[in-house]
């Protein structure tokens, strides 16, 4: 192969590579190495956890609104991930598939800490006065000191609001408007039809929209 | 020179060497009981649990805060004591949902020692303590509720080395 | 469906659409979610949202994040609990709460006229400096009474009935004892 073949095989490759492997391109896709842990490299799956651990852990933070209980439920989710990924079928994205254990850690921890609630009601977990607003990241875009007081307290109402939904409602407007996920996505990793996805989001967006606007 | 340096680093990594060993001799042992008092029925606990030795049992019924009908062994564990490092008590290993972490604080004098204490909950610290012990005379800690009853936990120094 | 009208949309944004109704409702918001996101003038705030909220964060001490799920996904030796005997305690959770109050006034009325002669020979088991309990809610009492200090730790939280802890099952969580201690202090208080 000459040069120039190689250099647009490579450009190819890459941008092929940089669709299903979240990381920019570098390095081996999910997939690759979902197969060398399945046939039990563990390094490779120490790879899956390093690439996927943020997004595990702003999700279940972003649900509980406990720093210390979150990072403990991202590690059970990547110990049961790793347990389960025999019964990994490729099927669906391995973060998909991920998020779908981790949905499982988060209610089940709910459903033990007796705070799971059916409707609308400020579960115990979640009662706005208990959110320490001290415990959130930093906003995404660097700020001024005086944006970043704005951005602050509007970041509090969103997140004060979305505790006055139900964790269906609340999870489901999460894996849509923050990590962006499909419906069919959101439909498999909540187990549900996307009719109901699609029911949950649209009222749980009226209802934040009511509720930040008072 | 380099001789010198040579010999002056092997007398220095010796020094390290031998500190390293001194923390980790073991000076005694430590042992936590666990048992599960109720009034209610006992068996709620697990059908295979026996109940405690007729006199620890009669110990137990005379401590002040209790007057539980009925007691049942919940697990043990007996550890060693370092001299400079902390080791853990899992009494209901592989469970644990109970823990004790330990560590002394100084030398034992007349025959007690004063023990650094941190009983753990659900993977919390629930509380912290600076027992001075002696050996044969337990500590004891009425603990959380479950299923009716309340865990009590019986801390010994069981052997003192020093 | 067609176009749903104003007043269908609102009943099913309320949950009160069922049958065949819903169902079209649902195929039609579906392909036309962009519509019903426009109308609704989501797309300000659905975007102020993804801004506020971070969708990858990672974890305090990622590395040893990682260790961690290492040691119990690979590491740590699992053995299974033991057989579990039927759950007896639930034929008898009626009697559970009057027993233990029945149980507990006698015990009081017992107590103020026990006999403390056990063993008042016996020097205090333990003398303590100091008992700290760092979650809220929670307060100790030291008694010192025939020979025998006893701690008594009120406030604390339940261990779950459906715990079972006598076959070794244990909660979620990290476990402190895999932590060095500089590090557990800085998670744990």
């Amino acid at each position: 192969m000459n040069i120039s073949r190689q250099i647009t095989s490579n450009f190819l490759m890459g941008a092929v590579a940089s669709e299903s492997t979240g990381n920019g391109g570098d390095g081996p896709t999910d997939q690759m190495l979902v197969q060398r842990a399945q046939s039990g490299d563990y390094r490779a799956f120490d790879q899956l956890v390093t690439r996927h651990r943020g997004k595990v852990y702003a999700m279940i933070v972003n649900m509980i609104h406990n720093d210390a209980d979150a990072w403990d439920l991202a590690q059970d989710a990547f110990v049961k991930a790793w347990k389960a990924l025999p019964k990994f079928e490729h099927r669906a994205q391995f973060s998909t598939w991920l998020f779908r254990i981790s949905h499982n850690v988060v209610y089940d921890w709910m459903r033990k800490k007796k705070v799971r609630s059916e409707g609308e009601l400020d579960d115990q977990l979640l009662d706005s006065s208990r959110i320490d607003s001290a415990a959130r990241t930093a906003p995404k875009i660097p700020t001024r000191p005086d944006e970043q007081l704005v951005q602050n307290e509007r970041r509090e109402e969103i997140e004060k609001a979305l505790s006055q939904l139900s964790d269906e409602h609340r999870e489901t407007i999460l894996l849509r408007e923050v990590q962006g996920m499909e419906y069919t996505e959101i439909a498999d990793i909540m187990e549900c039809s996307k009719g109901t996805v699609m029911s949950r989001l649209f009222y749980a967006r009226k209802k934040l929209q009511t509720l930040l606007k008072s | 020179m380099i001789i010198r340096l040579f010999c002056v680093l092997t007398l220095l990594f010796s020094c390290i060497v031998s500190a390293a060993d001194l923390g980790k001799e073991v000076i005694g042992r430590m042992q936590v009981q666990v048992y599960f008092a109720t009034n209610g029925e006992a068996s709620v606990a697990g059908q295979a649990l026996k109940k405690p030795d007729p006199e620890i049992e009669k110990k137990l019924k005379n401590l002040r805060e209790t007057s539980y009908k009925h007691y049942r062994v919940l697990g043990m564990d007996r550890q060693p004591v370092f001299r400079s490092y902390e080791n853990w008590l899992t009494p209901l290993k592989p469970s644990e949902e109970l823990l004790l972490s330990f560590e002394p604080r100084g030398n034992a004098q007349s025959g007690k020692m004063m023990l650094d204490l941190e009983l753990w909950q659900s993977r919390k610290k629930i509380m912290k303590a600076g027992p001075t012990l002696e050996k044969g005379k337990p500590l004891y800690i009425f603990g959380p509720k479950w299923r009716g009853g309340r865990l009590l936990l019986a801390i010994e120094l069981v052997e003192l080395l020093q | 469906m067609n176009n749903p009208d104003e007043s269908t949309i609102q009943n099913w944004l309320k949950g009160e659409l069922e049958g065949n109704e819903l169902k079209q409702m649902e195929a039609w918001a579906e392909e036309n979610a962009a519509e019903l996101e426009a109308k609704m003038g989501w797309d300000a705030l659905g975007d102020e949202i993804s801004q506020a909220l971070p969708s990858e964060q990672e974890p305090p001490y990622a590395d040893f994040f990682n260790e961690r799920v290492k040691h119990h996904a690979v590491e740590l030796v699992e053995t299974s609990p033991a057989t579990k005997a039927a759950p007896l305690w639930k034929r008898f959770n009626w009697i559970l709460t009057p027993a233990a109050m029945a149980g507990m006034a006698f015990c009081f009325y017992l107590g103020t006229r026990i006999d403390q002669d056990v063993a008042t020979s016996e020097q205090s088991a333990a003398v303590l400096e100091e008992v700290y309990t760092p979650a809220s809610g929670v307060h100790s009492e030291v008694l010192h009474s025939g020979g025998i200090t006893v701690i008594v730790l009120d406030g604390l939280d339940e261990i779950p009935d459906t715990l079972d802890i006598a076959s070794g099952e244990t909660g979620h969580g990290l476990s402190p004892r895999m932590m060095v201690k500089t590090e557990r202090e800085n998670l744990y208080f």
